[in-house]
């Protein structure tokens, strides 16, 4: 049976036009599936597995426009594909992991900028007590501080309303926030 | 009206078609939907196939190799993995009961009286 099909499906080969439809119809399905909540590594292999029982029915018995109408909308293909428990929440780790991370990377940036400005004050020959503001607005942040020769001692803002802003932004990429609201504006 | 209805019946026994149309032979995507139209299941559209397809490789219920083709990517082919044989013994078995009980309504079998004295 195998050995049969493989020669039935060598018949014809898809034209360019057959190709193009085919891309667009698959990169349409990749779309909705990242809506849904489904990884990259997935959803290529899905692409790939359509690819192939697409040119194999259309080699067998329909046009590839045949062949796609068939296998229905994108929208609802992504449904049957969806699983329930990848369509998860926004709280999800990963949005708390991108969120630690926006932080440490704020308070690794905060401690370059304090101490190019302790050596930019020492270089100076400040003799008193300096300060420095990197803000949106004023008390804003995300960067500010200060520092004092003698005795020596360093501040930095290590919290800020910006700070914040930040975090929840890296969450709501993390958490993938655009697949959850896909689920009601992607239908 | 009846097609749909064949549909969403059909839905609700997939896993138990394609386990057992894959424990007669392995097959691939396509083969497998031909296979169905073949048994008289010519409605099933391949977007629901594949799909399902793929939640039973998720859930380990089938295996699959890759096997190359000489006309587009490697054609995936299935198997009932160990888990999927234990699968299918239970959804048959599930398939029996719910057939008998529902042959039984269907035959008139059930006796309004004896529902009632339980009642």
């Amino acid at each position: 049976m195998n050995s049969s099909t493989e020669t039935d499906t060598s018949r014809r080969a898809p034209s360019l036009g057959d190709r193009m439809r085919t891309w667009v119809y698959l990169q349409r399905v990749d779309w909705r599936l990242s809506l849904r909540g489904i990884g990259w590594n997935h959803r290529k292999q899905i692409k790939r597995e359509l690819k192939g029982n697409v040119r194999d029915a259309a080699a067998h018995e329909d046009t590839v426009k045949e062949t796609l109408d068939r296998l229905g909308k994108p929208a609802a293909l992504a449904d049957e594909y969806a699983d329930p428990a990848a369509q998860r929440g926004f709280l999800n780790h990963a949005a708390g992991i991108w969120a630690l991370a926006s932080f440490a990377v704020l308070q690794a940036v905060g401690i370059g900028i304090n101490v190019g400005f302790r050596e930019g004050a020492d270089a100076a020959g400040a003799d008193q007590r300096v300060a420095y503001a990197f803000e949106f607005a004023e008390g804003f942040g995300p960067f500010s501080g200060s520092y004092a020769p003698e005795p020596t001692m360093a501040a930095i803002a290590m919290i800020t309303p910006a700070h914040l802003v930040i975090m929840v932004v890296a969450a709501l990429i993390g958490g993938r926030i655009w697949r959850v609201a896909g689920r009601w504006v992607g239908r | 009206m009846a097609a749909d209805h064949r549909t969403q019946m059909l839905k609700g026994v997939l896993a138990l078609v394609l386990l057992r149309l894959l424990a007669a032979e392995e097959s691939y995507g396509y083969e497998i939907v031909r296979r169905l139209q073949v048994s008289g299941l010519d409605h099933v559209k391949e977007g629901t196939v594949y799909p399902a397809l793929s939640r039973l490789e998720r859930d380990g219920h089938v295996s699959t190799r890759l096997v190359p083709s000489s006309s587009g990517p490697a054609r995936k082919y299935y198997r009932p993995s160990q888990s999927g044989h234990d699968l299918l013994e239970r959804l048959e078995a599930s398939w029996d009961e719910l057939v008998g009980a529902v042959e039984e309504i269907r035959a008139g079998q059930v006796e309004m009286t004896a529902v009632k004295e339980d009642g």
